[in-house]
């Protein structure tokens, strides 16, 4: 059962950040050129009515992605300990979280109010950028914890009784 | 200097594969689910030319991000390849394999579909089909780690005969 809860709750987070993501960018950029053609009472109503959908799908990935990421930082937290220099990891953790946290909220605020607030195009555009540097922190972290994977065949892999195993690589070695 | 370099590629490579992930997968989900309802009370003609155009704009983040999602996968394979090689991984090898087939088999769908000037016969069932395979080659990806996390998590705790006193770091001590 657990492996399984594992891979599910690594899988809907990813899932929950592509929909959050991509829409974001998508309504955000690639919409309003599409809409350009349209007559200026249909461009606000399609954007309405996108926008509209678009909240169902933010609420949805919000609450999937605070479910799956307190799971995957009870279950990954030990792990956070073998990466040298100590803390490194817990730093990109926190990072990666406190950020997740602010894009969250700016989300839920942009999209609040029935009506686009005044100047979302900019706060939108602020909110793709910080999500984009919240999955540079995610990689980071996935990078610095793989390095620390990559050390265990070298060190359980079944050598001769008279070479001794190098010590565990450090992302800054 | 060499180390720093490849730390930032490997870094920047998997940044990279990531974010056009989402660009795509999430681009496509939208025009998909969200693009058709939003559209559904305009003129036919009006219908034709929104779709078109986003269309036109998304094609140009679908072949973009097909390439670099391309060249950052490569990288990462590059570097990871030791690892699923070795005996103790080897068994995460064929979801990674599966992860780069189905991965490739989903973008050339996407660039076909985005390809031409006018959208295929059948391009919604095409969309579909799409998005499952995209969304199949991530779920490879997390079985890939899953499983790797889990033979590191397996590897006997007793250290070799031969091997250093453990330190501060070493792996099942309480730092706290």
């Amino acid at each position: 059962m657990e492996p399984i809860l594992v891979v599910a709750s690594r899988y809907l987070h990813v899932i929950a950040a592509v929909c959050a993501v991509g829409g974001a960018v998508f309504i955000r950029f690639v919409l309003p050129a599409g809409l350009a053609q349209a007559d200026a009472g249909s461009r606000d109503a399609v954007f309405l009515r996108c926008r509209k959908v678009f909240k169902i799908i933010v609420h949805a990935s919000i609450t999937f992605l605070l479910l799956t990421g307190v799971y995957n930082t009870l279950r990954y937290w030990p792990d956070y300990k073998l990466v040298t220099p100590k803390g490194l990891a817990h730093g990109l953790f926190g990072g990666h979280a406190l950020l997740g946290l602010i894009v969250i909220a700016v989300s839920l605020w942009l999209l609040a109010p029935a009506q686009p607030r005044a100047g979302h195009k900019k706060w939108m555009a602020v909110n793709v950028g910080l999500m984009f540097a919240l999955i540079l922190l995610a990689s980071t972290l996935n990078f610095v914890r793989t390095s620390a994977i990559k050390a265990w065949p070298r060190l359980h892999s079944d050598t001769p009784s008279d070479v001794r195993p190098p010590a565990p690589v450090s992302p800054g070695q | 200097m060499d180390d720093a370099l490849r730390h930032i590629l490997y870094v920047t490579a998997r940044w990279l594969h990531v974010v056009c992930t989402t660009l795509v997968v999430g681009g496509t989900l939208f025009f998909e689910f969200v693009v058709p309802v939003a559209i559904e009370d305009l003129k036919k003609e009006q219908q034709m030319a929104v779709f078109g155009k986003a269309r036109w704009v998304f094609r140009r983040v679908v072949w973009v991000c097909a390439v670099l999602l391309l060249l950052s996968g490569a990288v990462t394979l590059q570097r990871m390849w030791d690892v699923y090689d070795s005996e103790r991984f080897r068994a995460s090898m064929p979801y990674a394999l599966a992860h780069v087939g189905i991965g490739i088999v989903a973008l050339g769908l996407a660039l076909l579909l985005t390809a031409r000037g006018r959208p295929p016969e059948h391009a919604l069932l095409w969309l579909r089909i799409t998005l499952v395979l995209l969304l199949l080659t991530i779920l490879a990806a997390t079985l890939t780690r899953h499983i790797r996390l889990t033979a590191r998590e397996r590897a006997p705790d007793a250290q070799p005969a031969q091997a250093p006193p453990p330190g501060p770091n070493t792996r099942g001590q309480n730092d706290d």
